[in-house]
């Protein structure tokens, strides 16, 4: 469910499920332990083709995480799920990384 | 109690409909502005509800529909014929939508989505002319959505709701997503500035991922009411906090706000004041002021607040009436809710204890009669005393009023008259009868074969019944009332009744009836329930698809039922059917063949006589013995149901009717009778016919109820082969030489 590797400094780790809450509970132990195990950790969201608000607080929590230890995490690759819900939640900023707007008119929002 | 929530959106959905329906069909004899508003009320609930739960194809056409309800009730336009006939379809292709939702089929079928374009059309003049162009396109949800965007348009930021919604933390777990609440508030208007509040939220190795510690302050830019956006959380209201602030609120309601939201007061005032709903200079005065009510308000006591408010003049108090106003609407709302919803299976299962209660406490009174103990007896009798009042309490529980049942007829006369061309008015009487709910829902089918078979058959045409100097409109009655235990139903016509003569020449005819046998009127009329019997000149489409009126009868008496009809030629035809409250408990008549022991429904017992040995001589090896007179087929309980031969010196036979049809079973003992709970046996045992459940008598014994309908058909069946095959053999004989 989900691809981790590494080279010397960084983690790369594709999410490669829904994130929803039949699946947060396992998915962040996988998370805790990716991130506990790098210094720096790269999250390729581009196969979450779903995702729920219990999702995204995982993904927030994440973020948070690393806000508070001082630990770089980004997500990069965001599926137009992730991007679709995070701009409904306007949390744009702890995403932005490296996000891509689908199109112009959905920013005015 | 249903926790999921989806049960609870499906339940809901289907009373909607319903009311709607029966709104609709109300409406064609007009409608004051109430009925009005009921009626767009479910439209309008129905679309958030759906909205919820992201049936976006439900959402898009019932927008549409809402559309119309909403001019209909402001008086643009007027009800008409084709308005209620276009809504009616309307609501069943919400039914068929949320059908279609709930299978998870993420594309409509051909066949739906030609529906709906066809009921979009017929819609379509009764739309406002703004929403015209979306309507037609209305298939695709997506149009509609981005159309109401665009009707709200932008707004002049103080124009702004401020909406403040922390989630329980168990919103998750119990099948709540946050999500789909936002994306349905962006349909009542557009979400100008959005914080996602997640203050609480731990690390991650602290979390519980399947908790929820989200929370939103939201502006919205919509002229929505107050109560349209408390809708939207309608279905989580119990799962969340919700503070809804006007645009142009007055500073003090955002102190309010501030201080009664779980996070700091510094950090609300930054994010109130990043969704623009507060200037700097407003956000300062705000914290001032909420700083001042943490030490003037007594905290543990919520309605004081409000006058600390008043006092300080911060707030007027009107604001604060219309808040004590809201707040005892929903409390008298949580009162009115008087009736709470049970699950079937749940009551079912107390009924069941119940019933083991009564077996316990009938083996309770034989070992104090066995005893013979003075105060034991006394205890014991008060004890089954009280036992007998609890059952039927606990039987009152499944009774429910027969009208609802009988409401949805309304539909069907109003679409059976329209396709018959007849006009015809359904008058319904007794619809607060209660009854067994598990007797309403099967008596459904049989009354519907009814209600069509008197429009069909039963009315005439409005030229006949005009040269017969009747009112052009028929009428189709249903009646319900309580009588000796039971419950009657009714359903009546006023149209051209029954002929006897008629009835008895088709039954001679058929050879259902000897040439020489005399029937009065009641035997006569009856015969339209027998197989094979149909007067009807001409088959619709209605009736006469093969389901006979013998199917009702035969649905009637499985309900341990009769069925009577009454009729005069020229004045209309009753029919009447006699139901038992309950079929939980029954009256029975126990009897013993060979060990055990079996029930007989004891209103189906006629008689009980000894099966001497002539008689049985006289029958010749055959099924029938002589009762005063009278043919009466039997059947050896001990054959139909395996039971080793034993040797009884005298049988008796209990003589059993169902309706008219007698029959008698031979039995070993007549024991005598008792009351029973009628349990049901288990998949095993479905296919046994003779068998309708089982009971345990008070000694622990089980006894076996028999299907004395089955029983009699069997009976009067086998006899039939009997003569049957003694003609075939006639026949044989004089053809043999030829044939062999």
């Amino acid at each position: 469910m989900m691809e981790v590797h590494k080279d010397d400094e960084r983690s790369f780790c594709r999410i490669n499920e829904e994130m929803t809450i039949y699946q947060v509970a396992a998915m962040r132990d996988e998370l805790l332990g990716a991130y506990r195990d790098c210094i720096e950790l790269e999250v390729d969201l581009s196969q979450v083709d779903e995702i729920d608000s219990a999702g995204v607080q995982l993904l927030l929590a994440l973020k948070h995480t690393a806000i508070t230890q001082d630990k770089p995490v980004r997500y990069v690759s965001h599926s137009a799920s992730v991007v679709d819900i995070i701009q409904l939640f306007g949390i744009e900023q702890f995403f932005s990384d490296q996000i891509l707007m689908p199109s112009e008119n959905q920013e005015t929002r | 109690m249903s926790e999921n929530p989806l049960d609870t959106y499906l339940e809901e959905n289907r009373e909607l409909l319903q009311e709607m329906e029966d709104i609709l069909l109300q409406l064609e004899g007009g409608g004051d502005s109430e009925v009005m508003n009921a009626l767009f009320r479910t439209a309008h609930t129905i679309k958030g509800s759906s909205g919820i739960f992201g049936f976006g194809h439900v959402v898009a056409f019932t927008h549409v529909v809402e559309n119309v309800l909403d001019r209909l009730r402001d008086g643009e336009i007027q009800v008409s014929e084709d308005l209620v006939a276009a809504l009616l379809a309307s609501r069943d292709h919400i039914s068929a939508l949320v059908d279609s939702a709930i299978r998870e089929e993420e594309a409509l079928s051909e066949e739906l989505s030609q529906q709906g374009d066809g009921i979009l059309q017929r819609l379509a003049r009764f739309q406002s002319t703004e929403v015209e162009d979306a309507s037609a396109q209305a298939a695709t949800p997506a149009v509609v959505a981005s159309k109401i965007e665009r009707e709200n348009g932008p707004r002049v930021m103080t124009e702004q709701w401020h909406i403040s919604i922390r989630f329980s933390e168990n919103v998750f777990r119990l099948g709540l997503d946050p999500a789909p609440f936002l994306r349905y508030l962006k349909k009542l208007g557009e979400i100008t500035h959005i914080t996602t509040v997640f203050d609480g939220l731990p690390l991650l190795e602290a979390m519980d991922p399947e908790s929820n510690y989200l929370g939103f302050e939201i502006a919205l830019a919509s002229d929505a009411s107050k109560t349209e956006i408390e809708a939207a959380f309608e279905f989580a209201m119990e799962e969340c906090t919700l503070y809804i602030l006007p645009p142009q609120a007055k500073i003090s309601e955002y102190a309010d706000l501030i201080e009664h939201l779980p996070e700091e007061a510094e950090m609300l005032g930054v994010i109130l004041s990043r969704c623009g709903a507060l200037t700097d200079n407003e956000l300062q005065m705000a914290l001032h002021c909420q700083a001042q009510l943490r030490e003037q308000a007594v905290p543990d006591d919520m309605s004081r607040l409000g006058e600390v408010l008043v006092k300080q003049q911060t707030v007027h108090p009107e604001v604060v009436d219309v808040a004590l106003e809201k707040q005892a609407q929903v409390r008298n709302q949580r009162n009115a809710a008087k009736s709470v919803r049970v699950d079937a299976a749940r009551l079912d299962s107390l009924i069941n204890l119940v019933g083991e209660l009564v077996i316990a406490g009938a083996g309770n009174q034989i070992q104090a009669r066995r005893i013979d103990d003075e105060a034991l007896l006394e205890t014991v009798s008060s004890m089954s005393h009280l036992v007998e009042e609890i059952r039927d309490h606990a039987l009152q529980l499944r009774m429910v009023p027969i009208g609802e049942s009988f409401n949805r007829f309304n539909r069907v006369v109003r679409d059976v008259s329209k396709d018959l061309g007849k006009s015809i008015r359904l008058e319904i009487y007794g619809g607060d009868t209660e009854l067994d709910k598990t007797v309403t829902e099967k008596i459904g089918d049989p009354l519907m074969h009814l209600v069509r078979n008197a429009m069909d058959h039963g009315l005439e045409s409005a030229e006949e019944r005009e040269a017969q100097g009747k009112p052009a409109e028929g009428v189709v009655y249903l009646n319900a009332f309580h009588d000796s235990g039971g419950i009657v139903i009714e359903v009546a016509d006023d149209g051209a009744g029954l002929d006897p003569a008629k009835l008895l020449a088709k039954a001679r005819e058929k050879g259902l009836v000897d040439a020489n046998q005399e029937l009065d009127k009641k035997e006569i009329y009856r015969l339209i329930l027998e197989p094979g019997f149909s007067t009807a000149q001409e088959v619709t489409d209605l009736s006469g698809r093969g389901v006979g009126m013998d199917v009702v009868r035969r649905n009637i008496e499985a309900l341990s039922g009769t069925v009577d009809i009454d009729s005069e030629l020229g004045e209309g035809t009753t029919v009447r059917i006699r139901l038992p409250l309950s079929l939980a408990i029954i009256d029975g008549f126990l009897v013993g063949v060979g060990e055990s022991s079996y029930v007989i429904p004891l209103d189906m017992v006629q008689e009980c006589i000894e099966l001497s040995e002539a008689d049985t001589q006289e029958s010749h090896g055959e099924h029938y013995i002589n009762l005063r007179g009278e043919v009466l087929p039997f059947l050896r309980l001990r054959d139909v149901l395996s039971h080793q031969a034993s040797e009884h010196d005298r049988e008796q036979i209990v003589v059993v009717h169902v309706g008219t049809q007698k029959a008698g079973l031979v039995v070993d003992r007549l024991i005598g009778e008792l009351q029973t709970v009628i349990k049901p046996l288990g998949k095993l045992f479905k296919h046994l016919s003779a068998i309708r459940g089982a009971t345990i008598l008070g000694s622990g014994e089980v006894a076996i109820i028999l299907d004395v309908p089955t029983l009699i058909h069997r009976a009067v069946g086998e006899r039939q082969a009997v003569v049957n095959q003694n003609l075939l053999q006639a026949a044989d004989d004089e053809q043999g030489t030829r044939l062999h």
